[in-house]
């Protein structure tokens, strides 16, 4: 029996959408239905070249009389006769199609071993069952710290629609992730991306608390309010970023530069619209109100002199906003 | 028989006849004092109505743009040369606003003629206005205060339904009102703010200002008429100079009325182990309750005092205002999560209601902190916004929260309207060292 040549339809990512078996040679590759090899391409001639073995195992590839020409697809070199060494291979350019040709006796590269998406931890989130369990943690954690924030009395049917909802989001998230996991992958990942929700929630919810804690032990809201923020945009990046690396298409660079942005889009819009709700006159008192029941010890306190001879920045940027005096209205009805 | 039943009838007759004359000697003879009374009062009215209602005027203020009055009031001459004293609130807005609004009196027949403003006095709620007119009738002010219980008359334009008369009594001046007014207990209605109340002789007893409804209202004293009468000038061109007029004023009475006594001569009251600002001075009322919210697993004390008067600026702005008040929180079995919650929650309650608008006043600047003062850790947030117009005067809310034990809590707020920022400032922190834990 003589050597099998395979003759491989290469996409432009270099993937393989076509395979060819040729056992019999001489072997023509054209537009024509007479050949061994039909290759669908305006370009390409009806008969475009022969395949044929010689005496040492190589596969001797010949243009025959063409209006487009053969080429290495790689030095972009144009052939009359190339001879593809026993066990090599070649990209021929035809037309618009590129064609790779290799033997047989074509060694392939030893299998990839395969990694967690996330390191030895991420296998945690890669298992159904472990995934779920960490989801069911996390929504749980979520229920306590909602159920700890009503102040007044705890009415078990709200307590549960609200829980409901909060479940509710966190299907149609997953869902939404899982659909493109499939669209990408091939495969759903819905308890991954579930896990990965979950985990999420908590982050934000700890932050929350955090931020809390940082306004009531240094009474300084514009600092938590910049914590609270950019805590936000890295939470929420880094969750984009995991469900990204979950579909893992994307090279690392990519999910991160996707991650960021979209973040960033993100802070812009809430940016735009704290913006303008702030140059809206009001009569309410915008301040520190945050009070926790531990930590009280580390209160950064001051004297009661201090405090009050401090108010002289305060005066300075009221009678700035004085100063601007009163805005020219329409005049309203009585 | 016949005979005898005709006597019957005839005595019946007698008998119904000698009771209908008795029941009605009796009727008329107890109806007699209502009827002199009635008899005396009703000409007295008519006599002092007839006698002097041409020396009350309409005000009104019409919207340039709109050409329709906003505001109607009522005034009375004080001289024949056509000056009038009314409240300055019937003509505040347009001193605030000279360009959108224009004072007019209104005669009998419906003529209009144009008022200008000669001077106002804003602690007191009077101005004093002109008419170009010759030989008018007019008021004399009443030289001796009236005994308690003298019969007066109100005059005024109610509701612009033409010029009325109502009778009350004269009860003497409000105790707790840091401005003087006169108790008077008549219906003084709204479009008779400005006009007079007089007593039998004409003479003027004070000038309608304000009414709490179900006939007490409340009148300035003449002492406050006079002196105004006495600042005598032309109508200022410059409305500047009534603003910068109005802004003196507040301040100059601050300086006497917000002394740092005010605070620390002040009561104290014990809620939850803290000693508290209660009464500081008379001119202070307090008031008190605690509340149980069904099926919540918390209960409030609350206690609040305020001074009952202020200084009328605009629609939207008063002056003169302390306000102050506690509310002890006690836990009823909640987790001191939950708990902390709930003071948060209460702690950034506004308590009092502050209007205003854009074109007045500066929105809420805040400044908050924690502050130790004795044995207490204070939560606090001293909040002011400043006047527009009237530069230098603030409206000024200060909050603290006491950082206590788990199971309760207590949350202060002090708010003082139309105040200088020092002045606040120096009340505020007399105000938080009053507070002492004394358990």
């Amino acid at each position: 029996m003589g050597k099998i040549v395979f003759a491989e339809f290469l996409d432009r990512r270099g993937n393989v959408r076509e395979r060819v078996q040729v056992d019999s040679f001489p072997a023509t590759v054209g537009r024509s239905y007479a050949n061994t090899v039909i290759v669908d391409d305006p370009f390409v001639n009806p008969e475009h070249l022969r395949l044929s073995l010689d005496s040492e195992g190589g596969i001797v590839v010949e243009a025959l009389n063409t209006e487009n020409g053969t080429w290495l697809s790689v030095s972009r070199e144009r052939i009359e006769r190339h001879t593809i060494p026993a066990g090599g291979e070649a990209l021929i350019r035809i037309g618009q199609t590129i064609l790779r040709l290799r033997g047989e006796d074509f060694v392939v590269e030893p299998a990839v071993p395969s990694k967690p998406l996330f390191g030895l931890s991420g296998r945690l989130i890669e298992n159904g069952v472990t995934a779920f369990l960490i989801f069911a943690a996390a929504f749980g954690l979520c229920i306590l710290a909602f159920a700890q924030s009503i102040s007044k009395k705890v009415i078990w049917s709200d307590l549960t629609g609200k829980s409901l909802f909060l479940l509710i989001i966190f299907v149609v998230w997953t869902t939404f992730w899982s659909f493109l996991s499939r669209l990408v992958t091939h495969s759903f990942r819905f308890m991954t991306h579930l896990a990965v929700s979950g985990i999420a929630s908590v982050a934000f919810f700890a932050l929350v608390i955090a931020v809390e804690y940082l306004e009531f032990l240094f009474s300084w809201p514009t600092a938590a309010r910049v914590v609270d923020f950019v805590g936000l945009v890295i939470v929420f990046s880094l969750l984009l970023y995991t469900h990204l690396s979950v579909m893992s298409e994307f090279s690392r660079w990519k999910r991160l530069l996707s991650s960021i942005l979209i973040s960033a889009a993100i802070l812009s819009i809430v940016l735009l619209i704290r913006y303008t709700k702030g140059k809206e006159f009001s009569t309410e008192l915008q301040f520190s109100s945050v009070i926790k029941p531990i930590g009280r010890t580390w209160v950064r306190t001051v004297s009661s002199n201090e405090f009050f001879g401090d108010l002289r920045s305060l005066k300075a940027r009221i009678d700035a906003l004085a100063q601007e005096g009163p805005r020219k209205k329409v005049v309203k009805e009585e | 028989m016949k005979d005898d039943g005709n006597e019957m009838r005839q005595r019946s007759r007698t008998i119904r006849g000698l009771t209908g004359t008795v029941l009605f000697l009796l009727v008329a003879i107890g109806s007699l004092p209502v009827l002199s009374i009635a008899q005396e009062m009703l000409p007295e009215t008519q006599k002092v109505f007839g006698k002097y209602s041409d020396r009350v005027i309409k005000i009104q203020l019409i919207e340039k743009n709109s050409g329709a009055k906003a505001v109607i009031g009522s005034g009375f001459f004080v001289d024949p040369y056509g000056r009038i004293i009314t409240n300055y609130h019937v003509i505040s807005k347009m001193v605030l606003h000279p360009d959108r609004y224009r004072a007019e009196l209104v005669e009998t027949a419906g003529e209009v003629r144009p008022l200008s403003v000669l001077s106002v006095d804003v602690i007191n709620d009077l101005a004093l206005v002109k008419v170009e007119v010759n030989g008018v009738p007019f008021f004399t002010i009443a030289a001796r205060e009236p005994e308690q219980g003298t019969r007066l008359y109100s005059l005024g334009y109610p509701q612009d339904i033409g010029l009325t008369i109502v009778e009350g009594t004269y009860n003497g001046l409000m105790k707790h009102a840091v401005y003087k007014k006169i108790h008077f207990t008549a219906p003084i209605n709204p479009g008779m703010s400005g006009g007079p109340t007089i007593n039998a002789f004409g003479e003027v007893v004070g000038v309608n200002v304000r009414s709490r409804g179900q006939g007490i209202s409340f009148l300035v004293p003449t002492e406050a008429v006079a002196r105004l009468m006495r600042s005598t000038g032309a109508a200022k061109k410059d409305p500047q100079g009534f603003l910068e007029d109005i802004r003196s004023q507040i301040l100059a009475h601050q300086d006497v009325f917000f002394t740092d006594d005010l605070i620390k001569s002040g009561q104290t009251v014990d809620i939850g182990g803290y000693k508290l600002p209660s009464q500081l001075s008379r001119f202070f009322r307090c008031w008190g309750d605690s509340k149980h919210p069904e099926n919540y697993p918390y209960h409030t004390v609350d206690h609040r005092c305020s001074t009952d008067d202020y200084i009328y600026i605009s629609g939207e702005q008063s002056s003169g205002i302390i306000r102050f008040s506690h509310r002890l929180i006690m836990n009823d079995g909640m987790s001191s999560f939950r708990f902390s919650n709930l003071y948060s929650e209460l702690f950034q309650d506004k308590g009092y209601s502050m209007p205003g608008n854009e074109e007045e006043v500066t929105g809420f600047e805040c400044a908050s902190g924690a502050l130790r003062h004795g044995e207490v850790t204070f939560k606090t947030a001293f909040c002011a916004r400043g006047y527009k117009k009237l530069r230098g005067l603030y409206d000024i809310v200060f909050k603290a929260a006491a950082l206590g034990p788990d199971h309760s809590g207590l949350e202060t707020e002090l708010e003082i309207s139309g105040v200088g920022f020092e002045k606040a400032a120096g009340i505020a922190k007399g105000y938080l060292e009053m507070i002492t834990w004394g358990r």
